[in-house]
């Protein structure tokens, strides 16, 4: 299978080549970016073809893309891939803005080409062992959630609401509030937030706490941030904990660690040796086009989170909680 | 006139208690001594207007025990009164509160109550409470409150009400300083949810018409919905 990427703005396109170079029946046939210092240093390493023009890569004989750009231009870069009958991986969040996930959900289905929305955490062993476990009723009815999704500030673009849509909000809540879905299998009917810029000097959110409601009644509490420094042992985390009527049970993402000691100003690092769920994310959205079927994560995934994370902000704004 | 303190007797570290403590008012033969009693709303009835020195929970508290000298829970633990030191160490705390709690079926909303007040005195005034809850008719019953502390202070304040054991989880997301505690993950052979009779007593408010009104607040508050 051909496989091409455009723009490696965000840094998860690294660790998604990587994952293309592992699989035996992918080929990296190029790579869009027109950040061309950027696009020629990766093409160099992925050992492929650098190109400048949108129109000209996507030209190319090939059947799928990644998409990675500032997330302001997902929207341009599926629509353009769509209309070049390219099946389409495309980086969290969707969008910036509902109305654009919709008409990029539209065009996809119209070239009648697979759209994915990348959320890896949901092909982490812990998460997809705790989904078992919920499907096999040995937790009984879901109560309650409680998630996080904490890491430290990216910098760049993450930080230009222009490019981004949004801070840590946008950025951390997609993920859990897509595991929750994906663990329950209801919507969110109801947003309440608190969302507020505490941990760096930046023109842009990096806290929020979030209080959900579920269309059955089940509610969850989210602590999106970017609060973790350099110096915490851990990028940050990815967890959910799961109060059922019979068993509570936690996971996080990045809990499979041992605890490293040195001398030097991080002294503790936790190392982490779990499964790579980036490859788990590229493995299966490789054999969702090779088989034809439809992807385990749709667009529509993509976008129910994404206007979470959106009724987040119009919360703490209207300082009430925002009915979906 | 000598110390009667109640409290759940499992909660009690007697290493970590020097006052000398016995079990019964009879059995209170000096000053110093303190009376250890459990919880009882009859036994507090019986000694409420004895001009004695009560200490009380705050769960226990209502409007007709005005004088008595009120204890928070949280506010005794160790582990809590350690963080607060390194909380109150930045001129206005900034950052995100987490504290969850998983309670005997027996705990009431009282508790809740009594979290919120003592937290109000670290993180500030709160200016805004939301709460939101399970169906208490299904177990387990799970309770949601957001507050926000105004000044730069987010919190999520989560209970479960189980048959679970009691465990509490905290978290500090500060500026450049993080805070995580687990009750669970501490002394695998001794419970870590106690504290000593002299912790309560030198913790403990007296139940003036403010405290009695500010606990009520909080109490409606988390009874009765969203502010």
């Amino acid at each position: 299978m051909k496989i091409g990427m455009m723009s490696f703005a965000h840094m998860h396109a690294h660790s998604y080549a990587d994952g293309l170079m592992k699989l035996p029946n992918v080929e990296l046939v190029g790579i869009f970016d027109d950040d061309s210092d950027r696009g020629k240093e990766v093409a160099e390493k992925y050992l492929t073809k650098h190109f400048n023009d949108q129109e000209s890569f996507l030209a190319m004989d090939m059947d799928a893309v990644i998409i990675c750009s500032e997330n302001f231009r997902h929207k341009e870069m599926v629509i353009n891939a769509a209309k070049a009958n390219k099946h389409i991986l495309c980086e969290k969040p969707i969008a910036t803005t509902v109305e654009d996930a919709q008409e990029m959900i539209n065009v996809c289905d119209k070239n009648d080409v697979v759209l994915q929305t990348a959320f890896p955490v949901r092909f982490s062993s812990p998460m997809r062992k705790l989904k078992n476990m919920i499907d096999d009723g040995e937790l009984g009815d879901i109560v309650a959630f409680r998630t996080t999704n904490r890491g430290q500030n990216p910098g760049g673009w993450f930080i230009d609401k222009e490019q981004s849509g949004g801070g840590a909000v946008l950025d951390h809540t997609v993920h859990m509030v897509d595991i929750m879905r994906w663990y329950l299998g209801k919507e969110i009917t109801e947003v309440h937030a608190i969302v507020d810029s505490y941990f760096h000097d930046i023109a842009i959110d990096d806290a929020g706490l979030l209080t959900l409601e579920f269309e059955n009644g089940v509610v969850a509490s989210h602590d999106a941030s970017w609060s973790r420094f350099t110096e915490y042992p851990i990028w940050g985390d990815a967890t959910i904990e799961v109060v059922g009527t019979k068993k509570t049970v936690k996971a996080d993402a990045f809990k499979e660690h041992f605890r490293m000691f040195t001398s030097g100003s991080k002294s503790l690092s936790h190392v982490f040796y779990g499964n790579d769920m980036d490859l788990g994310l590229i493995r299966d959205f490789v054999n969702c086009v090779e088989e034809g079927r439809k992807p385990s994560i749709t667009g529509r995934d993509g976008l129910k989170a994404l206007e979470v994370a959106l009724a987040a902000y119009k919360s703490s704004e209207k300082k009430s909680a925002v009915n979906l | 006139m000598g110390n009667i303190v109640f409290a759940r007797l499992d909660k009690i570290d007697y290493q970590a208690t020097l006052r000398t403590i016995v079990e019964s008012v009879e059995r209170q033969a000096e000053q110093d001594e303190t009376a250890l009693l459990s919880l009882s709303k009859t036994k507090l009835d019986a000694v409420l207007h004895e001009n004695n020195n009560i200490f009380i929970p705050s769960t226990l508290l209502d409007n007709a025990a005005e004088g008595v000298n009120v204890y928070f829970d949280l506010e005794n633990y160790p582990f809590f009164q350690k963080i607060k030191e390194v909380i109150e160490k930045e001129n206005k705390p900034k950052g995100v509160f987490r504290l969850r709690r998983i309670n005997g079926n027996d705990e009431s909303n009282e508790l809740i109550a009594g979290d919120l007040y003592v937290l109000s005195s670290l993180l500030g005034e709160t200016q805004d409470i939301q709460v939101k809850h399970t169906n208490q008719t299904v177990p387990p019953y799970h309770v949601i409150v957001t507050v926000n502390f105004g000044g730069g202070t987010m919190a999520h304040l989560e209970y479960t009400f189980s048959d679970q054991d009691e465990s509490i989880e905290l978290e500090w997301s500060g500026i450049k300083t993080i805070l995580e505690f687990n009750s669970e993950t501490m002394n695998p052979t001794d419970p870590s949810l106690v504290y000593s009779v002299d912790s309560i007593i030198e913790s403990a408010h007296t139940a003036d018409q403010r405290l009695i009104k500010r606990l009520n607040n909080f109490s409606q508050l988390v009874n009765g919905g969203a502010n």
